[in-house]
């Protein structure tokens, strides 16, 4: 008979999850004592697959049905998460305890990270995104236009500026400080030209080319 | 968990150094997090304000040693966040090397964007801003050319400068993880470059594109930075110099800076996505901006970890341009780590200086490298 897959996509997850913790525990039990232990490239690999999986099966939750209760599905991930780490790290070398742990940690790290980048790189979510931001934005015009004419009336009633006349009052005032910065600039040309009249050309500026009238052979 | 027994004693070991690091990393967190919790003041090579326009502030920085005649003006990124993490900590910074080198170094400062500054755009930072720099650098240094080394969008724009003015007081161009190619833009390309990306609603709403969705962007792009942030720092934690940095390197890239409208509107548009730049049809004021007009000796360094400006965006330059001396660096690292941090210290700064130096007017220049790697 047939095994049946999990309907459920965390179901998905942790049969494969548990199906790479058998395995390496195969493979660890048929070496050799001497023979070298899981190396972090391959649990790199195991991981990188773990969570494109994982994605893909939570990506076919939310377009198919609900998804599972997010307490169980965390209880049951740490649970395995935990085991599949217990396994890991008894098989590594004992005397690399620890930095076997921090490789591993930060290659899934690593892992997560690229697996996030293939999945917020594709087209459908930058259009998700697009229009998040967009509607975002939209919902703050709106509150802005319901809202904005009720706190300028207060604030004129109070005998203050508003946001918008603040900003204006910026503008101006970087506007004003940029032509103080020209005719500073300016200024201080003149005062230069002054002081020295005829200044060199600079070396760089290339020489105009002398024009003579072409030859004719005869 | 059952372990082999011929591994119990090499376990012991390594508990009992494991132990040793614990503690090492107990004792330097309370000495950095919690005797100490202010962060570590950064830019602190001395220097001074030479020009100042509008929020912008143009910054030398005090020689130290006998200057090379070629001036070197780096440009930075304009919005997103402070230039401070080029002059991160001392011993840490690639200004201070720079200085250290002879290089008489000068650094545009953009300053803190705001809604007020909307207008602000390519067209001013190229048309006005960058030939003010030129101008008075040239007149404090006596010199008559400089170098420009323009780093990120910084890079854009000073390419984009070279091209379009053919200024002969730029002797040399470098760019440093500049983004050319902006379809090879990674995942900022592929949600910048959507044809539905709300940009004129944003700059109408905003003035631009404020501090916080700037940091939220920048957190999207690598959802698990600041976890391996973190993780990185509890490794490492057994080391003190290495929590300073940390401190310092945490504040910077939580301090984020809101990008002008102008600047945002024709980065996303012209940029992002229809990458105008490579084909030729990037406008400023009114001109096409050719980068074949290019003809200074031209360094192009770019990174291969680099998610924000992929090694395959900022590489194409190198064939864009009629520059005869022309070279690609590319060096292991991310956006930040290849000129700033501890590994660019003994990769890109000797680079820099050894490709650099003699087109300053350096006679020695490999000499004196030896003494700095």
């Amino acid at each position: 008979m047939p095994e049946q897959a999990p309907s459920n996509p965390f179901g998905m997850w942790s049969d494969f999850l548990q199906r790479n913790i058998d395995s390496w525990a195969q493979a660890a039990s048929a070496a050799a004592p001497a023979a070298a232990p899981p190396s972090a490239a391959n649990v790199f690999e195991v991981w990188s697959q773990l969570f494109q999986q994982g994605t893909e099966a939570w990506a076919k939750a939310s377009v198919n049905g609900a998804p599972p209760q997010p307490v169980d599905v965390t209880r049951q991930f740490f649970s395995i998460w935990q085991d599949a780490w217990m396994k890991t790290l008894s098989q590594a070398p004992s005397s690399d305890f620890f930095k076997a742990g921090e490789k591993i940690w930060m290659e899934q790290l690593d892992s997560l990270a690229q697996t996030f980048n293939k999945s917020m790189g594709s087209q459908e979510f930058a259009t998700f995104l697009a229009k998040s931001l967009e509607q975002q934005l939209l919902w703050q015009t709106r509150a802005a236009e319901a809202t904005n004419p009720h706190f300028d009336a207060s604030l004129k009633s109070m005998n203050l500026p508003s946001r918008d006349q603040i900003d204006r009052l910026f503008e101006r005032v970087i506007g004003l400080e940029e032509r103080l910065d020209e005719i500073e600039s300016e200024t201080h040309k003149i005062a230069k030209h002054l002081e020295d009249p005829a200044p060199k050309p600079p070396a760089s500026t290339p020489r105009p080319r002398r024009v003579t009238p072409l030859r004719r052979s005869k | 968990m059952v372990l082999p027994e011929d591994q119990a004693e090499a376990l012991a070991q390594a508990v009992e150094e494991g132990g040793k690091r614990e503690a090492a990393r107990v004792g330097n967190w309370i000495e950095g997090f919690v005797l100490n919790p202010v962060d570590p003041p950064m830019a602190l090579t001395p220097k001074e304000i030479v020009l100042r326009r509008g929020k912008a502030r143009l910054y030398r920085y005090t020689p130290q040693t006998r200057l090379l005649p070629v001036p070197l003006v780096i440009l930075p990124w304009l919005g997103i966040s402070r230039p401070t993490i080029l002059d991160m900590l001392p011993g840490n910074s690639m200004i201070e090397f720079l200085v250290s080198q002879g290089f008489d170094t000068y650094l545009l400062d953009w300053g803190e964007m705001a809604e007020e500054d909307r207008h602000l755009g390519w067209e001013s930072a190229i048309g006005k801003l960058i030939p003010s720099v030129i101008s008075r650098v040239l007149e404090l240094s006596g010199a008559e050319q400089l170098s420009l080394a323009g780093l990120c969008l910084g890079g854009t724009m000073a390419m984009s400068y070279t091209a379009l003015t053919q200024d002969p007081r730029v002797r040399n161009l470098l760019t440093i993880v500049a983004p050319v190619d902006f379809s090879k833009g990674g995942l900022f390309e592929a949600w910048l470059g959507q044809p539905g990306f709300p940009i004129d609603l944003l700059v109408q709403q905003h003035g631009g594109v404020p501090a916080h969705l700037m940091g939220a962007s920048f957190k999207m792009l690598r959802p698990t930075l600041d976890v391996h942030a973190l993780s990185g720092l509890w490794y490492n934690m057994d080391r003190k110099a290495y929590v300073t940095t940390f401190k310092a390197m945490s504040k910077w890239a939580n301090e984020y800076v809101a990008m002008p409208g102008a600047f945002a509107a024709k980065l996303v548009k012209d940029l992002y996505s229809t990458n105008k730049l490579i084909k030729g049809e990037f406008e400023i004021q009114g001109q096409l901006v050719d980068l074949k007009w290019i003809r200074q000796p031209l360094l192009v360094i770019a990174a291969s970890q680099d998610y924000i400006a992929p090694a395959a965006s900022c590489k194409p330059l190198m064939e864009l341009v009629s520059s005869r001396e022309r070279e690609y660096i590319e060096l292991p690292g991310g956006h930040i780590s290849v000129f700033s941090g501890r590994h660019a210290k003994a990769t890109l700064w000797p680079q820099l200086q050894a490709w650099l130096a003699p087109r300053s007017g350096a006679r020695a220049s490999l000499q004196a490298l030896k003494g700095v790697v």
